[in-house]
């Protein structure tokens, strides 16, 4: 695991395609995951620097991931995203320490200023 | 000749010689003053000639001549044409006759008129329905003209002594009866009933005979009234009792009674009394405001309308301003209950009684109506409708009206008016509150709506969008990556597909997910949906018209689907129309050839704008002001979803006509 990745975790699997064509057009390499599960049983925090997650997934959903995630040491930054528009979902996003909560569709530079916030650009 | 005509004229009477062929030798003064002609005129012709003697008098006349005297009434004309009756004696004098004459006429006419009313009275008493009874009661004449020397009151002494006037009737004779009182009292032979009154006279009804009598010697001309008699063998009966005293009869002792029957009269008029009292506590107490009218008047003008030929009235009263009024003026309440008071706010009954007008005048046009349905011979008529009461409220009420025919000589009619004020307000209230809720569900299911488009379509979008950036971030390399760019815009493809099949799903959703397919028919489906909107058409006051082909073949689809199709077309033509004249809602269904079906909705409304029709079946387009736009988009793809496919055009009439198919259904 010599450069760290950007680790990306969506059910859609056009979404997650299209995230890891962007994120590598932006120079990073990138880690796909159908979903929180699958995330946490291939180690994919290990050499993880930033995690794009979808919010509504079969299973976990983003934020719970988030939460998980806190009570390790040094987590990695984490970015929410979400095609939903429920305020009660972004106000538990924003609440829960994320990064970010961008609503899909969003444009590529909100993304690079997100992973610029989290220090990884 | 001379000398005896001179002799001849000293008599008295009419005499004329004659020879014994007839003709006139002597004319004395009387037979000029008898006849009219001068001796002059007459001496010289044939005396029947003269006199027009009647010519079947003439014959038995001369042959009695020939041999002696002839004596006889003789019918003949004066010389001023006026037919006497002369009573004529002949004799043979020396080869001539004689006659005298005497004008009788006078006589004979009175004789004759006496003859007539004796045939007449006798005719009289025996033909007609009446018994009649000739009494002698001269033994009973005895027996008061005693008390009455002994100066009883004779209308006490009768009521004290109740033997007495048993005696009385005993004593009393029947002379004569005619055949109905052999009928009606006795047995059949009329010589039995020729004696004592008595066994026809029961006790009770012996104050009859009484006064009776003390009318006869009041010197009344008659005494009337009702009792009961007995026939010979002892039934009793009710009749009618005629007693007459004409003065030269009650000279003579006698008398006559007349007895009518009643006792069938007596029986019917109980019942009729019993029934008209039964009736009258019915409409007075029944718990429903009635009112009975009177339309005397009314049904002689429609009578004599009739018979100028007018048949309809509605067309009438159009043509005839004025008439409507003067035709509800004559129509009068004559009796109303207490409900009906109650119901006017009136102070009593009474304060309803007159011209019924004042009653409808809040739905004329109802009333019209009632009027043409009684004058085309209907036997009721019956709508809601809207009253003023006496103190300014207007309620709703369900109006019938009877026309009876057992009234119908006595023109009267029977109007019921059941108070529905509070069910109609329920309703209406019902009908708005069903209406919110339908608007609440419809915005509140458009709210799902949206929440999941949004995030079934937004997942696609998002995908197109960040492919499309990371492709241009790729283009914008010194050297792009193609096979990254291809792979790029082949995701961004199947991406906009994905969108589109989103949406489609997203409809059929709206549709209701999978339909139940069964084999139906599309007329019970019109019948159920105009069942279900009778309600808002009577409101909206919209005439509906189904013209349902008979022996249509089945479709296959889901009932409850096929009703929203219906409602949502009646319900959009029904608010089309709401500001139009005509309100007609007609729905048609027929085979359009043998594998496909066809509905129609047709309204009478503006009709469908050129510019709109194009849009007309797409999701959020509406023309009305609180209108989703999601009726004729499901009406759509529902039609679709059944193999049909639905359109619109503009009807000949200027109104909107939505037209779809189905396929027959082909069996199993």
């Amino acid at each position: 695991m010599s450069t760290p990745a950007i680790c990306i975790i969506d059910d859609d699997e056009s979404m997650r395609l299209a995230l890891e064509g962007l994120v590598r057009s932006f120079g990073f390499s990138a880690r796909t995951f159908m979903s929180a599960e699958d995330f946490l049983a291939n180690g994919g925090d290990d050499g993880c620097c930033c995690i794009i997650t979808d919010i509504q997934m079969p299973g976990l959903s983003g934020i719970e991931l988030k939460h998980r995630l806190d009570s390790r040491p040094n987590p990695a930054p984490v970015i929410l995203i979400t095609a939903r528009s429920e305020p009660r979902i972004h106000a538990q996003a924003r609440a829960s320490g994320a990064v970010c909560l961008l609503k899909k569709p969003f444009n590529a530079d909100t993304l690079l200023a997100c992973l610029k916030k989290a220090q990884i650009a | 000749m001379g000398t005896a005509g001179d002799l001849l004229d000293l008599v008295q009477e009419s005499v004329i010689i004659r020879s014994s062929d007839g003709i006139v030798r002597a004319w004395n003064k009387a037979s000029e003053a008898l006849y009219g002609w001068a001796h002059g005129d007459a001496e010289g012709r044939p005396i029947h000639d003269l006199l027009k003697t009647r010519r079947e008098t003439i014959a038995p006349m001369e042959a009695a001549l020939r041999d002696g005297p002839w004596e006889g009434d003789v019918v003949r004309r004066r010389a001023d044409g006026v037919l006497i009756t002369v009573q004529v004696k002949c004799v043979r004098r020396e080869g001539d006759i004689v006659e005298t004459g005497i004008d009788v006429s006078a006589q004979r006419r009175i004789e004759d008129a006496l003859n007539r009313a004796e045939h007449r009275y006798y005719n009289v008493f025996q033909a007609m329905a009446v018994s009649f009874w000739e009494l002698d009661f001269t033994p009973v004449g005895a027996m008061v003209q005693r008390l009455m020397r002994d100066g009883h009151d004779l209308k006490r002494y009768f009521a004290d002594n109740p033997a007495f006037v048993r005696d009385m009737i005993r004593a009393t004779r029947v002379i004569d009866i005619n055949d109905q009182s052999v009928q009606l009292l006795g047995r059949g032979d009329k010589e039995e009933m020729l004696a004592s009154l008595e066994p026809y006279w029961p006790p009770e009804s012996q104050h009859v005979y009484a006064e009776s009598v003390l009318a006869a010697i009041a010197g009344k001309p008659h005494y009337a009234t009702e009792t009961r008699l007995s026939s010979i063998d002892g039934r009793e009966f009710d009749v009618w009792f005629t007693a007459c005293f004409p003065p030269e009869m009650l000279a003579r002792g006698k008398l006559l009674i007349g007895i009518i029957d009643i006792s069938a009269d007596k029986k019917a008029k109980t019942a009729l009394e019993t029934s008209e009292r039964r009736y009258r506590r019915l409409f007075h107490f029944l718990p429903v405001a009635m009112v009975q009218l009177d339309r005397t008047e009314l049904g002689g003008v429609f009578a004599k309308m009739k018979a100028d030929g007018v048949d309809d009235l509605l067309g009438y009263f159009d043509a005839h301003p004025g008439f409507y009024d003067y035709a509800a003026n004559s129509i009068r309440v004559v009796e109303a209950n207490r409900r009906a008071a109650e119901l006017f706010s009136a102070k009593d009954e009474a304060e309803l009684i007159g011209p019924a007008a004042r009653l409808w005048s809040e739905s004329g046009g109802l009333i019209r109506q009632s009027m043409a349905a009684r004058y085309s011979g209907a036997s009721r008529f019956e709508s809601e409708m809207k009253i003023r009461t006496f103190d300014g409220q207007i309620r709703d009420v369900l109006y019938v009206a009877f026309f009876p025919e057992a009234f119908d000589e006595k023109a009267i009619g029977l109007s019921c008016l059941v108070d529905i004020s509070d069910r109609v307000q329920a309703q209406a209230m019902l009908a708005k509150v069903q209406a919110e809720f339908a608007h609440a569900a419809r915005v509140s299911m458009l709210g799902e709506l949206t929440a999941s488009i949004a995030h079934e379509v937004n997942q696609p979008l998002g995908a197109i969008l960040t492919n499309g950036e990371a492709a241009l971030r790729w283009l914008s390399r010194p050297e792009p990556d193609l096979t990254e760019l291809r792979a790029l815009s082949t995701r961004t493809v199947s991406d906009a597909h994905r969108a589109a099949d989103i949406i489609r799903r997203i409809r059929s959703m709206a549709t209701r997910g999978q339909p139940e397919q069964e084999p139906l028919g599309l007329n019970g489906v019109v019948e159920d949906v105009m069942l279900f909107l009778q309600p808002e058409l009577r409101r909206q006051n919209v005439e509906a018209i189904l013209q349902l082909a008979a022996d249509l073949p089945d479709v296959v689809g889901d009932r409850v689907q096929l009703q929203q199709v219906f409602a949502n077309l009646a319900v959009n033509a029904m608010h089309a129309m709401t500001d139009s004249e005509r309100h007609r809602l007609t729905i048609r269904t027929f085979s359009k050839d043998e594998r496909t079906i066809c509905a129609e909705v047709t309204d009478t409304g503006p009709g469908i704008a050129a510019e709109h029709m194009p849009q007309l079946f797409q999701s959020f387009f509406t023309t009305k002001g609180g209108g989703m736009g999601i009726g004729l988009a499901i009406c759509q793809s529902i039609v679709e979803a059944h193999g049909g496919r639905i359109e619109a055009e503009n009807a000949a009439n200027g109104g909107a006509c939505f037209r779809f198919t189905l396929p027959v259904h082909t069996g199993v």
